[in-house]
């Protein structure tokens, strides 16, 4: 296995002219870390710890203060936004509800690809969006508009969107948030799909930590802007780190079926029992 | 050819066919009316009618409604493009305080009497000179060094053009009884616009400006999903914000130095196209332009006939017709 994406000593957060009100929080100080190609990696850590700000990096949207990204070797510094889209996608935490056919939204994926003077879809992108579609199984609603689409509908449309960028990397801020476990499931069942059958390289960030242990082959583990830890699953979650990182008591156990960690939750009450 | 560029032609030849009409039907009424076949004749280089009517046509009617289909036009167009940049649907040309700088460049100069000492095209150059003035300082003080916050650069907009206005009272105040009558009048609006070159370059400058705007489509279609997801998809949402506010002001600009203050154009008509047609941008800028032209056509027909032989402002025409369909229209429509 090559590694497909590597940051080295990456500091990004926001300058003075934007700073947000707590200086230290959102920032992040000297990452490093690399993915394999093909893997399905998931972010964790609590709130503020630089999870979202490290893919505003990532997706160009924030300005590096020093360090380096490679994708495939290629500094991402040297890309334009529009080169940029045309390898790394990205699924937002909020939907993106906007008074726009399903359609005609997936095929803004298509966005970073347009000739210079092209102003309408030509048929390859449009065999492409609606292949995207199949895969996520919006095909059905390609003439509805997006507001009308429940919560996780809405999520599949912007993955098959990311898709149709055809992207050689996926980030998605937080994409089961809102949904039941149901449409969690069927998320997430949906990008493991992807990530094996297409050797998508999947960058995740997510809170929930039973799913990110289920779902992903490596874990890295964000606090105060830094990697905390990172490794498989097993590496990550054990109540040690967890406890460290989160200042919350766990517990955590094997899942009998398919041999992750999970974590449980204790209340204060039952604390004090035992 | 995809379904959607052919909806896109089909579109685009219905709007054009309904424009020349009112056009058209626009050069034949008025005081004389003139039959549509002589106008076409006419227009053609031939016919054989009277040189008074020929004179009439050629010299007065048909300049103003060129004037009517290139302001209405490029006020049309510059609102439907700041409404994308700003992501607001309130925003018009005018709301930037581009009428406002223009007003005040006007009154400035004809309390300094400059009128009478260089001519009546002073008015016109000290329009679009205050236009342009208020436009940099928007942008200056708008625009902070590093990404472009749009709320800001709107509530900068929507400040200046009260001291603007605040500063043109002054000018009022401080003027003459017919000082103050001409600077009335000329922010009244209207498209009795005596230099026939003039004329021709507003409608050519509406004209480049549309084309241009054709630049910028798949930016302001991203950026209907926000700034930061058209990022990521690959628009330079900054450089298309600073050019996008540029182009919109400057066609807003020289449209009010011609004209005046013609409102609700740039507010109405992107909105009823929005309802009719949806938001895609590829769709809007042209209607935006020959439904604008249409319409400011339209309405100075109504203005010049409604209560001849006088002739009403433009701008209430605009106001009150345009308002009142726009209400309708919005009152028989599930949601906005």
């Amino acid at each position: 296995m090559s590694v497909f994406f590597n940051i080295s000593n990456y500091s990004c957060g926001y300058t003075s002219t934007r700073r947000r009100r707590d200086d230290d929080a959102f920032c992040l100080h000297d990452v490093n870390f690399s993915v394999n190609k093909g893997t399905f990696a998931g972010i964790i850590g609590p709130n503020g710890s630089g999870k979202t700000t490290l893919f505003r990096g990532i997706s160009g949207l924030l300005p590096a203060l020093s360090g380096s990204m490679e994708i495939e070797g290629k500094q991402l510094s040297g890309f334009s936004l529009r080169e940029r889209a045309r390898h790394i996608a990205v699924v937002t935490q909020t939907v993106d509800a906007v008074p726009l056919r399903v359609e005609e939204y997936v095929l803004m994926g298509r966005l970073p690809y347009y000739h210079r003077f092209q102003f309408f879809d030509s048929h390859t992108d449009i065999s492409l969006a609606r292949r995207y579609m199949e895969q996520t199984d919006v095909i059905h609603l390609k003439d509805k508009l997006m507001t009308e689409l429940s919560g996780g509908e809405q999520q599949r449309a912007a993955i098959a969107r990311a898709l149709t960028q055809e992207p050689s990397l996926l980030l998605l801020d937080e994409p089961t948030a809102h949904l039941d476990i149901t449409h969690q499931v069927r998320i997430l069942n949906l990008i493991s799909h992807l990530n094996d059958n297409m050797g998508l390289t999947v960058l995740m960030v997510i809170h929930d930590l039973n799913l990110a242990s289920e779902y992903c082959e490596q874990l890295l583990l964000f606090n105060h802007g830094r990697v905390h830890t990172s490794g498989t699953p097993a590496d990550v979650i054990n109540w040690n780190t967890i406890e460290q990182v989160y200042q919350t008591p766990v517990v955590t156990r094997i899942n009998p079926y398919s041999g992750k960690p999970v974590v449980f939750l204790v209340s204060e009450k039952n604390l004090g029992k035992r | 050819m995809s379904p959607k560029s052919r909806l896109w032609y089909f579109n685009t030849l219905l709007l054009s066919i309904l424009t020349v009409a009112v056009a058209l039907y626009s050069l034949t009424v008025g005081e004389k009316n003139i039959s549509l076949s002589e106008v076409v004749k006419m227009l053609l280089g031939g016919g054989d009618s009277d040189p008074v009517t020929a004179m009439l046509l050629r010299q007065v009617r048909l300049p103003r409604v060129v004037l009517g289909l290139a302001v209405g036009g490029s006020l049309s167009l510059a609102g439907v493009i700041l409404q994308g940049v700003y992501h607001n649907p309130l925003v018009e040309p005018f709301t930037l305080g581009i009428s406002g700088g223009a007003s005040l460049g006007v009154a400035v100069s004809i309390v300094l009497g400059l009128p009478a000492i260089i001519g009546w095209y002073v008015l016109p150059l000290a329009g679009f000179i205050g236009a342009l003035v208020l436009i940099f300082a928007i942008y200056a003080l708008g625009t902070g060094r590093g990404q472009i916050d749009v709320t800001k650069m709107l509530l900068t907009g929507v400040m200046v053009s009260f001291v603007a206005s605040s500063a043109m009272m002054l000018m009022m105040a401080l003027g003459t009884k017919d000082e103050l009558h001409s600077i009335v009048f000329w922010t009244m609006g209207s498209l009795d616009e005596p230099d026939t070159a003039l004329v021709w370059l507003t409608f050519i400058v509406g004209v480049v400006g549309l084309a241009l705007s054709y630049f910028f489509v798949r930016p302001l279609n991203a950026m209907r999903l926000g700034g930061d997801k058209a990022m990521n998809l690959g628009i330079n949402v900054n450089r298309t914000v600073k050019l996008l506010f540029f182009m919109a002001s400057l066609l807003a600009g020289v449209c009010v130095a011609v004209a005046g203050i013609i409102g609700f154009v740039g507010l109405i008509v992107p909105h009823l196209l929005r309802m009719l047609l949806g938001a895609d941008y590829r769709f809007l800028l042209i209607s935006s332009f020959l439904g604008g032209g249409a319409f400011l056509v339209l309405s100075d027909v109504a203005a010049r006939t409604l209560m001849s032989p006088a002739e009403l402002p433009i701008g209430v025409i605009t106001g009150v017709i345009g308002g009142s369909i726009f209400i309708i229209m919005m009152r028989n429509r599930r949601k906005i």
